[in-house]
């Protein structure tokens, strides 16, 4: 966290001829006076009765004997120091914290297709800044339109949410109970989301980012919901766009439906070339510049095939796979290879 | 997340097996980017799961006295380890609690912070009722780090800091270290079990989870919460999928490169999501208990799991494994054995305050 300090001496108390202080960056406690020796115990605690002494460390130099937390200390708590086994001072960080403007705001949510299908597996919030993390099932929810209710228990609601390590991206799970059929929760309470239904999707500006303050803004997105996927992905289906040898023009890649975001970023490879890939709109196609001018020679677009569509489908494999019809299943190779060619077509000259 | 069945297996037995446990942790500073789900081994060993870090660590906690159980209760548990840390009880999360079968001292894995900064701290509140902090920067411990079995072959050209896997639950089975996880990415399933103690990724098998409703339709199915436990003596494991229901495997089929689906031998009804589950034994019968997010603590009978074949049609709520619902239990957020006779709760009232309490076993 950030913080401007006021003056050296931010919270100070005589006691006796001591003075003890919380003072520096990172704060540690500080007492100087008469009563200090190198002998000289300073315990600090959080100034409720009976609270148990902070870890830490104490050093003595220059007749200054110095507490230095294992923890930061933080504003907006009240600590008491005791030197010496004497009377206790409570001490405060006074601090004029960073203008406490909330400035946090969901960038942007995954799918960013407004039609979905019904059993769409899961969804993403990319936030600007780090999150605090604990609250998430409080702050998002899922209106039905039609019905103007909210949804009850749409989501997998597990304490760990699933962020990543900056704690910017929340991955949210529709309950897979009530996604996947023939189970008790699908069966009784049905989908989450249902065929032909609009909903909008709402996050709180309450939600705290990891500064502690509320979110700039709410979020909103309006849903449309279509048939459910019930195939894996095939594909066969995918338009290869090969561009042209000699040029750095993208390589694309359409896809019928859209498929998971974060996936598709990492599961898309072209052997042996350096690049940068783009998503296209509505996650429906991927781009791929290289490093260096694409040669006349076939590459090898690889597919990893832990890749999914927005329902959970993988790569010939539905998500909940029936297999009493016998669809599309196929072994796991980890991967699949599709070979492309740039065309020795000489790229136009730019005007 | 607890020490569940160990007790009943491998207290006699693994003393003998297990000497060199201890002596294969080094000490130094365990550095934990996060403290997840506990579980105790063997000789005071904790292990602790490090979703952030992606790793798992031993830690040796030189708490092997036995002592006895009975009853206990602590109250404003959040209050008091946030006034440990010098900190609001707001601004700390308790994520996993372990029950030392030994001391019967419970151990508590603790974010202090709720940022990506926070710092991963474990607690031990003792039988008495004191409150410290395990000292992490000079400890014996191991660690291994998760083999990612996605990433293996994914590069991730944005770091691969994205994706994470949090870990959902860890247990101690016989030698080995199980791992549950679930992807912030794919919806994948895998268990993993390594050998303890720690001999390096190549050490650890992975394996598929899958789950068919009814025989027909058939997932990937992340585990949520297991335990391990003897069906016809023989082990197993009893793992809740994220998608409800509760599953039996035998320990054996647990190989490389295995798909293995579990048997259904209850659906726990919509709704509802199980938290921890604890095994025991009362007057010659075994019996699981459950916490769970919105039915309460439930308890199931565990002799004769082996009858139940599957649920292979579809069901009404409630099916398979007969179950009742303990009255009077609210807000249990976790549960774990704490001796032979009680279980140990961490319950959450309305405003927010925590308690740890002992259950009898009922």
């Amino acid at each position: 966290m950030v913080y401007f300090f006021l003056g050296l001496a931010a919270a100070a108390s005589l006691h006796a001829a001591a003075s003890i202080v919380i003072e520096g960056d990172p704060p540690v406690v500080r007492a100087r006076g008469d009563r200090v020796t190198s002998t000289s115990t300073l315990r600090v605690s959080v100034d409720l009765v009976d609270a148990p002494a902070l870890a830490g460390a104490i050093a003595f130099s220059d007749g200054v004997v110095t507490f230095i937390p294992k923890y930061r200390l933080l504003p907006d708590i009240a600590y008491r120091a005791v030197l010496n086994g004497g009377s206790p001072v409570v001490l405060r960080i006074a601090v004029q914290r960073v203008a406490a403007e909330p400035t946090t705001v969901v960038e942007r949510m995954y799918p960013t297709a407004s039609s979905v299908p019904e059993n769409q597996l899961k969804f993403y919030l990319q936030f600007s800044a780090p999150m605090s993390r604990g609250e998430a099932f409080q702050r998002i929810h899922l209106i039905d339109l039609a019905a103007n209710s909210e949804v009850k228990l749409p989501f997998l609601e597990i304490d760990e949410e699933l962020w990543d390590r900056e704690q910017r991206r929340l991955t949210i799970l529709f309950d897979p109970g009530r996604v996947k059929r023939g189970l008790v929760p699908s069966n009784e309470v049905g989908p989450p989301l249902v065929a032909g239904g609009r909903y909008r999707l709402v996050v709180d500006a309450e939600w705290k980012d990891a500064e502690n303050r509320p979110l700039a803004a709410s979020f909103s997105r309006e849903l449309i919901v279509e048939q459910a996927w019930r195939s894996g992905i095939d594909v066969r289906e995918w338009k290869i766009g090969a561009p042209k040898a000699g040029t750095q023009d993208p390589l694309t890649v359409q896809f019928p439906r859209p498929l998971d975001s974060a996936l598709l970023q990492r599961c898309l490879i072209v052997e042996g070339v350096l690049g940068v890939s783009r998503l296209g709109k509505e996650e429906r196609a991927w781009n791929f510049v290289p490093d260096v001018p694409w040669q006349a020679k076939t590459y090898q677009l690889q597919v990893l095939e832990v890749l999914e569509d927005l329902a959970g489908n993988k790569i010939g494999r539905a998500f909940d796979v029936d297999v009493f019809e016998k669809i599309d299943r196929s072994v796991a190779t980890g991967r699949l290879k599709i070979p492309f060619t740039p065309s020795k077509e000489p790229a136009k000259p730019r005007p | 997340m607890l020490q569940r069945s160990l007790l009943l297996l491998s207290l006699g037995a693994s003393l003998a097996f297990s000497a060199n446990l201890t002596s294969s942790l080094k000490t130094g500073k365990a550095d934990l980017k996060s403290a997840g789900p506990l579980a105790f081994g063997p000789e005071g060993i904790l292990f602790v799961g490090d979703p952030m870090g992606a790793q798992v660590f031993a830690l040796a906690t030189g708490d092997t006295k036995s002592a006895a159980g009975g009853e206990m209760t602590f109250a404003a548990l959040n209050d008091k380890i946030a006034a440990l840390l010098g900190t609001s009880a707001d601004q700390i999360l308790i994520n996993d609690l372990a029950v030392n079968p030994a001391s019967k001292n419970v151990y508590l894995s603790v974010s202090r912070g709720k940022g990506p900064e926070a710092a991963a701290v474990i607690v031990k509140v003792t039988r008495d009722g004191k409150l410290s902090e395990v000292d992490l920067g000079k400890i014996a411990f191991a660690s291994v780090v998760l083999p990612n079995v996605a990433a293996a072959d994914a590069k991730d050209r944005r770091g691969s800091l994205v994706r994470l896997e949090a870990i959902t639950d860890v247990e101690y089975v016989d030698g080995n270290v199980m791992v549950a996880g679930l992807s912030n990415e794919e919806f994948s399933s895998t268990l993993r079990s390594i050998p303890f103690p720690f001999a390096g990724k190549a050490a650890s098998t992975n394996v598929e989870m899958y789950h068919g409703a009814h025989g027909r339709f058939e997932t990937n199915s992340p585990v949520r919460t297991f335990t391990a436990y003897k069906i016809a003596n023989k082990q197993h494991i009893l793992a809740a999928y994220t998608c409800t229901p509760l599953v039996k495997f035998p320990v054996s089929d647990l190989k490389p490169g295995q798909k293995v689906m579990g048997t259904t031998i209850a659906e726990l009804g919509n709704r509802n999501r199980p938290l921890d589950m604890v095994v025991y034994q009362k007057a010659g019968a075994n019996y699981i208990l459950m916490n769970n997010s919105s039915r309460g603590v439930m308890k199931l009978p565990g002799d004769k799991l082996e009858t139940f074949e599957g649920i292979t049609k579809p069901v009404a709520d409630k099916q398979g494994v007969p179950y009742e619902t303990i009255a009077g239990l609210k807000g249990v957020e976790q549960l774990a054995r704490f001796d032979e006779t009680h279980a140990m709760m961490l319950v959450k009232a309305d405003n927010g305050s925590m308690e740890l309490k002992t259950l009898a076993l009922p």
